[in-house]
């Protein structure tokens, strides 16, 4: 796998510095090789040709018969020619510019190039015939202005390179950073989202068609992501809530499927306890019409048919819990009312100790209720919620609120409240609380019962050391009359 | 004695090389039976620039001599005097604008000597040593030399 080490800017930049320092010395020397032989050729050429004109003036001319003539000449030669030492040889004498360098004391005659020998001079002797006489011309042309200019030229252009060099690089930075200032942006937005944040959106402000494109491209990938996450997101809340009420529903199918078979039990009890009282309360009643009033067993019998009467009580309520007291008569109710009755009639049993309130709405529906059990119920809370409170101060309210498409009862104490596992049982008929023989465990679930067969439902909310309130839904009858404070009736009739 | 005689040798030995290195010409040569009898400077550099030079109504023609490098040297400095590169550019602008073919070039000085020989409309040059004897050719001019 490959270093990760170098950004895009700095790879491209630095291979931009790469490419460059390999091929601008190919090219410095490619092009000073060019520049060096160019001024070599031109060099060469003008000394040769100049001293061969030179040659063939003293060759054709008359320059040769005269020393003055021939000097003058080669004077010609040291201020046009740029040579740096013109001699004519004749014989055993020669004739000499003085403009020359007197520097020069040999002349060689194998000098057929630039930069040959260490003299720095390039010399060019050239024969010169005439009928009768032979001469010689030497001419010695300076080779440093041209290595100067080769000097020169090569100076500029590696001034010039480098120049190309760093704008070169500065131009790689430059386009290199601007490119990757799309990828960084991509970059930076594709780690938000894979961290999680899908709100950003995959925008880049770019002329480069790829990057905009892989811009579009990913902004598509990213939406799609979101909308399948939001799918998911969705379909996990919506199964954690159908988990919830399906554990919810299935903990009250349980409840319900134990308080049925419990009531179920408990009534085919009750109805055949029923059906051996029914003779004793017959029998001791006609024993009692019987006797003479002053009889000594006729305190007996009236004790016997007390005790008949108060287990037939119980069978009732029993018979109330578990369903079997047939259908119940259920009429439009208007609980306002009964809810006042019930307060007024529990007031004067309970004891000073506790304060009753009451929090009715000015204005409640009817619901469909028998007004005698709808009474039970709220006395049954009443008395529950003064047991709870155990005989210290305390505070009673009792709510009818108009809650649609609902009527809520509650029934609020300030006692003790109930643990999770009391709650779970508090329906349960024979479950108290309280010591063996000071109650019988069928409050509650009188209660339950009557609101089950009312079609309303009853819920708890309860804390240990922070109360209890017992809150009952009666379904409201549609359209029909709401109940004022002055007891008029408004709206249509009753439908159901 | 012994030491005068290796001194006499020595002696002798190097005036036999001397004359090789020191005497060294380049002459130009046409056939024995040419009726040239000379060329002056600007007719041989017209001559081998691909001009037309005529002697005694006789169109003459050049061969080139490159049987050593020096030789080109010394032909491209004194007898055209112009540089290779400039040459060559000469030569192609001859062939190429006026139809003229390019002088025959001769690897070696022998061949050539026989080629100038043969015939006396032909110029050439050579070393003065590789002709020094040869009766059928005639030295025009010293070129060149040491």
């Amino acid at each position: 796998m490959a270093r990760l080490s170098a950004s895009f800017a700095r790879f491209v930049t630095l291979w931009v510095v790469a490419v460059h320092l390999v091929l601008l010395p190919a090219l410095y020397f490619g092009v000073g090789y060019v520049i060096r032989k160019s001024h070599q050729e031109l060099f060469v050429q003008h000394a040769r040709t100049f001293a061969r004109v030179l040659a063939d003036e003293f060759e054709v001319g008359a320059a040769l018969d005269s020393q003055a003539k021939t000097s003058d000449l080669l004077d010609l030669a040291i201020i046009h020619g740029e040579a740096l030492h013109a001699e004519v040889v004749i014989g055993d004498h020669s004739i000499r510019s003085d403009l020359g360098s007197p520097d020069i004391k040999v002349v060689s005659r194998t000098d057929f190039g630039f930069e040959q020998g260490d003299d720095q001079v390039y010399f060019v002797v050239l024969p010169i015939q005439r009928p009768g006489r032979s001469a010689e011309l030497r001419v010695g042309f300076d080779e440093r202005p041209t290595q100067a200019r080769i000097q020169l030229a090569l100076n500029r252009m590696l001034l010039l390179l480098a120049a190309y060099l760093g704008t070169a690089i500065a131009v790689a930075a430059y386009l290199s950073n601007r490119l990757s200032r799309p990828i960084r942006r991509l970059q930076d937005v594709s780690r938000s989202i894979a961290s999680g944040d899908y709100a950003q959106a995959l925008q880049v402000s770019t002329g480069v068609r790829e990057l905009h494109d892989l811009a579009t491209d990913l902004e598509a990938m990213r939406r799609e992501l979101v909308g399948v996450n939001d799918h998911l997101r969705r379909e996990i809340l919506e199964k954690e809530i159908s988990e919830g009420r399906r554990d919810e529903l299935q903990k009250q199918l349980r409840h319900r499927q134990r308080l049925e078979t419990v009531g179920t039990l408990a009534g085919g009890i009750a109805h055949e306890f029923n059906n051996v009282l029914v003779p004793i309360i017959l029998f001791t009643e006609a024993a009692m019409q019987d006797l003479p009033r002053d009889s000594a067993s006729r305190g007996d019998l009236e004790r016997v048919m007390a005790s008949a009467r108060r287990a037939r009580n119980v069978v009732h309520k029993i018979l109330t819990f578990s369903h079997v007291l047939g259908d119940t008569a259920l009429a439009p109710t208007d609980l306002r009312s009964v809810v006042s009755e019930s307060i007024t009639l529990f007031s004067a049993l309970a004891p000073p100790s506790i304060e009753i309130r009451s929090e009715i709405d000015a204005e409640v529906p009817l619901v469909r209720a028998d007004t005698t059990l709808a009474g039970d119920v709220i006395v049954n809370l009443c008395t529950n919620a003064y047991q709870a409170m155990q005989g210290q101060n305390g505070v009673l309210t009792v709510g009818l609120k108009n809650s649609p498409p609902h009527v809520e009862l509650w029934v609020t104490d300030t006692g003790n409240g109930m643990d999770q596992s009391t709650v779970d049982r508090i329906f349960e008929p024979f479950f108290t609380t309280r010591p063996v023989g000071q109650g019988t465990g069928l409050g509650l679930a009188v209660v339950h019962g009557i609101v089950e067969s009312f079609g309303a439902a009853i819920a708890v909310e309860t804390r240990p050391g922070a109360g209890t309130t017992f809150r009952i839904l009666f379904p409201a009858i549609k359209d029909g009359p709401t109940i004022k404070d002055d007891g008029r009736a408004e709206g249509t009739a009753p439908s159901n | 004695m012994k030491s005068l005689a290796a001194a006499a040798f020595l002696v002798l030995l190097l005036g036999r090389a001397a004359p090789a290195i020191a005497g060294e010409e380049l002459v130009l040569i046409v056939s024995a039976h040419s009726d040239v009898d000379q060329l002056d400077s600007p007719l041989v550099r017209r001559l081998f620039l691909g001009l037309t030079v005529t002697q005694h109504g006789t169109r003459l023609r050049p061969v080139l001599n490159e049987a050593d490098p020096k030789i080109k040297d010394l032909f491209l400095q004194n007898i055209v005097s112009m540089s290779d590169s400039t040459y060559d550019r000469y030569v192609l602008r001859l062939t190429l604008l006026q139809g003229r073919t390019q002088p025959p070039v001769y690897k070696s000085s022998a061949v050539l000597v026989n080629a100038v020989a043969a015939d006396p409309t032909v110029v050439g040059y050579v070393w003065a040593k590789d002709v020094a004897r040869d009766v059928r050719v005639k030295v025009l001019r010293v070129v060149w030399h040491d």
